[in-house]
């Protein structure tokens, strides 16, 4: 008796790992669909283009601590929301880094698609929740922490980069509008 | 059965021979400890004799005229003349509107300003039909081919609609001129080696093939041997 418990419980445990495997295989946590359903649900949100001037760029710049290729970042809006999509590299490949912004705050951040063979661990809620609430000080830093994950110092580098980043560009939509 | 002697000549020995390994692992044991910190994976090596060496070819580089412009790729990034753009595996066409330049590769669509600046990547999760396999242009505008099909592409909505009747064919590549090649062949990460990689490779002994990683294992062998050899001495005293 004790047996089949003991081989349930293995076949179990085996079946989990499977399905983990399986999960981290695939990159793809959201596609942008779902996370443009998730920031804004029913209503209708336009699609619009931020276009940098040489002065945002340097701003673009200095919070990604490298160089900001893109001449537009693309973003999405229903009245106060606004939803970001940034790619940024943690150590080899780029993440893709869904942000929603609400009123110069941050609403959710969400991990798109992760490439990296390690530090996935930051698409998880654990990370993810706190970034909720949080807001851009004048000198372009979060205002309040965000703990790290072992293991993931560069994954949670790019997550931080990226959620300043959408920050700082949704305020500057929101002193162009 | 080995005299005291005979053990401190061989732990001498041993020392010897393998204090060159123990140089070349700590060193490049350190280095890797740092991968990150000295950005190792940044720092391309180029020098022909160690691309030869890991077998690495020139890549064949894919150009298309776009106005005034040459826009090649070197199966990993794209250029605009001699300037690196963006990532590009395939090219697949390249065409100049009144407003800018679309670069085509097959799972992507750049949008580039006249003077090589990047505007934007256009990617599948974004609604480009896929595989990109040409651009074409007739009156000024731009359509993309995919599959059987041509899309005409606005940059502002992000539509690709299809449309009937293009008449124009699809863009097709031209000779990259040499002098083009040779500066792409210069910056390219497709024609070079990181420097993780080597140290990497001569860390475990892959550098010189399954010899030597025969001959590490060997030395890891003997520095064991190194340490229980010292021991024995110390404890012997």
């Amino acid at each position: 008796m004790n047996d089949n418990k003991t081989m349930h419980k293995l076949a179990c445990l085996l079946i989990a790992t499977l399905f983990s495997l399986h999960i981290s295989a695939n990159d793809a946590y959201l596609t942008h669909e779902q996370f443009l359903q998730k920031a804004f649900h029913n209503n209708a949100a336009v699609s619009k283009t931020f276009w940098l001037k040489p002065e945002h760029k340097i701003q673009a710049e200095k919070i990604m601590q490298h160089r900001f290729k893109l001449l537009r970042v693309r973003y999405w809006q229903h009245e106060q929301k606004t939803a970001w999509i940034l790619d940024e590299i943690g150590k080899e490949k780029p993440i893709t880094i869904g942000i929603i912004i609400d009123n110069n705050h941050i609403d959710s951040v969400d991990i798109l698609a992760f490439r990296e063979s390690r530090g996935w661990e930051i698409r998880h809620s654990f990370f993810t929740k706190q970034f909720q609430g949080l807001k851009l000080l004048d000198d372009h830093k979060l205002d309040k922490p965000v703990d790290g994950i072992s293991g993931a110092t560069l994954s949670v580098s790019a997550v931080k980069r990226s959620a300043i980043l959408a920050l700082y560009l949704a305020e500057q939509v929101k002193k162009t509008e | 059965m080995i005299n005291k002697r005979q053990l401190r000549q061989l732990h001498r020995y041993i020392g010897a021979v393998i204090s060159v390994f123990i140089v070349l692992l700590t060193i490049t044991g350190i280095l890797l400890n740092h991968t990150d910190t000295f950005r190792l994976q940044e720092k391309h090596l180029r020098h022909p004799a160690l691309l030869n060496w890991y077998g690495i070819k020139p890549p064949d580089i894919t150009s298309f005229m776009a106005g005034n412009s040459w826009i090649s790729s070197d199966t990993e990034t794209a250029y605009f003349n001699s300037m690196a753009i963006d990532k590009c595996a395939l090219l697949t066409g390249a065409i100049k509107t009144p407003q800018m330049i679309m670069v085509s590769c097959d799972n992507s669509l750049l949008l580039v300003t006249n003077e090589g600046e990047l505007i934007e990547v256009i990617d599948a999760e974004m609604g480009l039909p896929l595989p990109a396999s040409g651009l074409s242009q007739d009156n000024n505008r731009a359509y993309l081919h995919s599959g059987n099909a041509f899309y005409a592409i606005n940059t502002e909505t992000l539509a690709f609609t299809p449309a009937n009747g293009v008449s124009s064919s699809v863009i097709m590549p031209v000779k990259t001129p040499a002098a083009i090649a040779k500066n792409i062949l210069q910056q390219s990460s497709a024609y070079s080696i990181n420097l993780e990689r080597v140290l990497l490779d001569i860390h475990s002994g892959r550098i010189a093939g399954t010899i030597g990683v025969w001959l590490i294992d060997l030395a890891a062998l003997f520095l064991l041997l190194l340490a229980a050899s010292g021991w024995w001495i110390w404890l012997k005293k």
